[in-house]
């Protein structure tokens, strides 16, 4: 346009037509004052210095309530872009008397154009390529659901200005410090992760030590995708943090069902040292970057080489072999369902109480006196053994003599077993049951004479522990949903709903948890939500979450999980590091040969 | 002072007034939309031959972003009834009407294809009553000091149509002092240097003609023929990016009013906007007015300017009202004023208490 748009003649200062005096007229523009200026403490739980990100809005269709807020993101480079699903915001009141915390759950995009066919007309009825010289106006609004205010009222939120949060008052909107910053637990603080805002602020995430393992409540259930590597990872950050920051006596017990996952927990992880990030989270949680230590491993002895085990383990490893008194109560978990019916439990009976009376000591007696008493029966023509037709007694007989072969090492079937030494468990010790090399039915029976053995040692006192825990990975095997009722099931049921009074408390883990019988998971006070499948999260596990979550944890990057934990008000995305100890298929014996 | 406050006060002063608070729930401006403002203009002459339309150098769509149109200027008034005095003087029963105005003024600047407000807003509030038929006298100056803005009606006798009619011409020239207040503002400052202000509706209604210099005034309402009915029709029947010859105009008000105001001539001319089979004829019609300061330069000046519009008549303000002829920047302000004005809704509740 060159001069054409150029003043001739530059504006000379002589007329002033005043009508009105701006200054005295009402300002529409934004507030002159902030909270830094105002009185109380109020700003201690807002992140003051990064600046205001949106205002709260409530119209006629959609107002604000007690329970849930939305409010404009702000033009600035602050602020769009800045905000995602499960970021917490701060609404400062505008009477500066409250501020009312909230996580962010939905965000929308507006803009003002009424309908598609206007935004066809903007476009030249149809040009996608036209350029316009004005963008239309878009508008993003976030919806927040309230976790916590500092009045502790229940009421809508009103016309405020929205913050991010501090360091404060994230915790505080958790539930996890007082207004001081002092934490309100009644047990240690657990850190559990590390939580990063929109704004850059990183929290650091702890849950009740009283409602991870008792006696407040209890449990930890983990579910994710696999191949994440968060549901392992995030357990065994979970438990060298637990080892650091309880002021309880503890012992762990793990159990490894696939590959060499949890076999050199007692080994040093250097990708921590690698990852700037990772070695910053252990220093800001207090968790020391260091394997587990009082660690031991177990696993069935090797039948091929004398006093080796099956373990995969090239290190140290202790085996164990069940004999017949050990692991009678748990040879009916060795059957399938098909297999197990009346008429075989009732056969099992009679040949459980004569094992009960010590008639039967070792396994091959066990066999021995099946194989007369089927013989005799025979011989007398005889169909019946204690109300139990021959034939089932056959079945049972060739069932209990296969059972040696396929679980091979695992069952002494003469001499003395060697059991796993539950009795040395102490504060801090570290089991690792290896079981990798077991079919699904010898996991089972492992799983369930390990769970028991620790509820009486628990229950009888026999140990200086006040709580056990056991972690399991893929849970839905021994625990499966559905109505199939199975001892070891019911013996998990009983110990995520009852366990925590006895200091049994158990971290299980699964890819879906809905695989899971529904009591175990809905017992457990935390859940770890990973990676979740799109099927996965249509079941009425993930019913309190909204779409954006839900969107949100299906591309939930590794090294990120949402924690649903019993006194935090809302669910929160978290970040944790890798895990303190290294990952069993990195193990390498030649760096290790090094190393030494 | 807020509107809230402004209500509040308003109702405390009706009620002292011995009167009665009865707000109505549509504004005076809803009620009596505003008549055209062009009906009394009279073409001079024209500036170029009028025998043909010209084709505006604009192309589409290479140049649907070329528009060289920073900042954009509106202004809105509301004036609502909230409450009747009676009163009697002498023999003579009355009803004073009262009623609450708020006017306002804004500019948007465009940066980066971004609108933001300029500067700031002009916002005025108050009420609007026949001062010298109010009862209670003394009390006046205390609700005044008290921040309550009280705009006389300078009105002849107590007829209460009559004082609402007057209230609504009040508001409109309240709402023009805003706007020429901000227009000189804005003429002021370095941004009038190098760039044009594109002001919603006509030009006639603004006095300071070194303000108009720098104002391009896009009318979307206009029932007047100014040429015979022919030329006019050639007008009607213009095609998308066509522009009518330049012509020179102004207010017959001009011939009579006060010589040193001097006279509001301007430069105008018809622009098509858009058009699409089965419209109206005035569909995309707008009437674009400059300062007759540009009179030696119509042509060169209708091109440019023209050529810019074009290019603002993207995006589309759909579904509004006229959006044929709408611009979004004007309408963007439209949209803000309205936004930052108490609604009639708020007003009438306000008032019920």
């Amino acid at each position: 346009m060159g001069d054409l748009w150029s003043m001739e003649n530059p504006a000379e200062n002589t007329q002033q037509s005043a009508v009105i005096d701006s200054a005295q007229a009402p300002q529409p523009g934004v507030a002159k004052d902030d909270p830094q200026n105002s009185k109380g403490n109020l700003q201690e739980f807002l992140n003051t210095s990064y600046g205001v990100i949106g205002r709260t809005v409530s119209t006629k269709s959609e107002p604000n309530t007690s329970s849930e807020y939305h409010f404009w993101v702000a033009d600035s480079d602050k602020a769009q872009g800045k905000i995602e699903i499960g970021n917490i915001v701060a609404a400062y009141s505008d009477e500066r008397n409250d501020i009312t915390f909230g996580t962010v759950t939905e965000m929308r995009s507006y803009s003002d154009v009424d309908s598609f066919i206007a935004d066809y007309l903007s476009h030249n009825f149809g040009e996608a390529t036209v350029e316009v010289p004005t963008d239309i106006a878009e508008v993003v609004v976030v919806t927040c659901v309230v976790m916590r205010n500092v009045s502790s009222k229940t009421k809508p939120v009103g016309r405020s200005r929205v913050y991010f949060p501090s360091i404060l008052g994230i915790q505080f909107a958790y539930g996890i410090v007082n207004e001081k910053g002092e934490s309100i637990f009644s047990g240690a603080p657990i850190p559990v992760g590390v939580f990063e805002n929109g704004d850059g602020t990183v929290a650091p995430i702890s849950v009740d030590e009283d409602f991870l393992i008792g006696p407040e409540g209890a449990h930890l259930n983990v579910s994710g995708i696999s191949g994440l590597a968060s549901k392992t990872s995030s357990i065994e950050f979970t438990m060298k943090s637990l080892l650091t920051h309880t002021k309880k006596k503890v012992a762990i017990v793990m159990f490894n069902i696939k590959s060499k996952d949890l076999l050199y927990i007692d080994q040093s992880n250097e990708r921590i040292k690698k990852d700037e990030w990772s070695g910053k989270a252990y220093e800001i949680l207090h968790i020391p970057a260091e394997p587990f230590v009082k660690t031991r491993f177990f696993a069935p002895i090797s039948t091929k080489l004398p006093d080796s085990t099956q373990s995969l383990r090239e290190l140290k490893s202790e085996g164990f072999s069940w004999d017949l008194s050990l692991i009678y109560r748990d040879i009916p978990s060795l059957f399938s369902s098909f297999d197990w019916d009346d008429r075989m439990e009732g056969v099992w009976f009679v040949i459980q109480e004569k094992i009960e009376r010590r008639e039967l000591i070792t396994y091959d007696q066990m066999l021995t006196w099946l194989n007369r008493e089927i013989d005799n029966a025979n011989r007398a023509h005889n169909q019946w053994i204690s109300g139990g037709h021959v034939l089932t007694w056959s079945k049972m007989r060739s069932h209990l003599q296969r059972f040696p072969r396929s679980y091979e090492g695992l069952i002494t079937t003469s001499g003395p077993g060697t059991d796993i030494p539950w009795k040395e468990l102490a504060d801090g010790s570290v089991y690792v049951i290896d079981m990798q090399m077991l079919s699904d039915r010898g996991q089972r029976l492992v799983f369930g004479r390990s769970i028991r053995a620790i509820s009486d040692i628990l229950e009888n006192k026999e140990i200086e522990v006040d709580s056990v825990v056991i972690f399991v990975d893929e849970l839905n095997k021994f625990a499966p949903s559905g109505q199939e009722r199975s001892p070891l099931k019911s013996h998990l049921i009983n110990i995520t709903a009852r366990g925590r009074s006895l200091g049994l408390v158990l971290f299980g883990a699964e890819q879906f948890a809905s695989s899971v019988d529904k009591q175990i998971v809905e017992n457990s006070s935390t859940y770890f939500f990973g990676r979740t499948e799109t099927n996965e999260l249509r079941t009425p596990n993930y019913s309190a979450f909204s779409e954006e979550v839900k969107t949100k944890l299906t591309m939930l990057p590794q090294g990120q999980l949402l924690i649903k934990f019993a006194k935090f008000p809302q669910p929160i995305f978290v970040k944790f590091p890798f895990p303190p100890c290294l990952p069993g298929d990195q193990y390498s014996s030649e760096q290790h040969q090094q190393e030494e | 002072m807020g509107a809230h406050h402004i209500l509040n006060m308003a109702r405390k002063f009706i009620s002292a007034q011995g009167g009665e608070i009865a707000p109505l729930p549509l504004s005076e401006e809803e009620l009596n939309p505003e008549v055209q403002e062009d009906l009394t203009y009279r073409v001079l002459h024209p500036i170029e031959a009028n025998t043909s339309c010209y084709p505006v150098p604009y192309k589409f769509p290479d140049d649907s972003a070329c528009s060289a149109f920073s900042f954009f200027e509106d202004g809105r008034q509301r004036t609502v009834l909230i409450g009747f005095v009676p009163s009697r003087i002498g023999q003579t029963d009355i009803l004073i009407p009262v009623h609450f105005f708020c006017v306002a003024s804004v500019i948007l600047k465009r940066e980066n294809h971004e609108l933001k407000v300029w500067d700031e807003p002009i916002v005025q509030q108050g009420i609007f009553v026949e001062k010298s038929l109010l009862p209670k006298q003394n009390i006046l100056e205390g609700f005044e000091e008290q921040g309550l803005n009280i705009v006389p009606i300078p009105a002849e006798g107590g007829d209460y149509y009559g004082l609402r009619e007057k209230a609504l011409q009040e508001a409109k020239k309240q709402r023009l002092a805003v706007e020429d207040l901000l227009i000189t503002k804005w003429r002021e400052s370095l941004d009038a240097e190098k760039h044009f202000l594109v002001v919603d509706g006509t030009l006639m209604n603004f006095r300071n003609e070194r303000n108009v210099e720098r104002c391009v005034g896009v009318s979307k309402s206009f029932k007047s023929r100014y040429f015979d009915v022919s030329d006019h029709n050639r007008i009607l029947r213009m095609k998308e990016f066509e522009r009518s010859w330049a012509f020179c105009f102004h207010d017959l008000e001009d011939e009579t009013d006060d010589p040193r105001m001097g006279g509001r001539n301007r430069v105008s001319w018809y622009l098509r906007l858009r058009s699409r089979p089965n419209t109206d004829p005035e569909f995309g019609l707008v009437r674009v007015e400059i300062s007759h300061h540009y009179t030696d330069q119509a042509s060169r000046y209708a091109n440019e300017i023209s050529r810019s519009l074009l290019s603002e008549r993207l995006p589309t303000s759909y579904p509004a009202p006229r959006w044929d002829k709408h611009l979004y920047p004007i309408r963007a302000c439209e949209n803000y004023l309205s936004s930052i004005m108490p609604s009639t809704v708020t007003i009438d509740a306000s008032m019920k208490g």
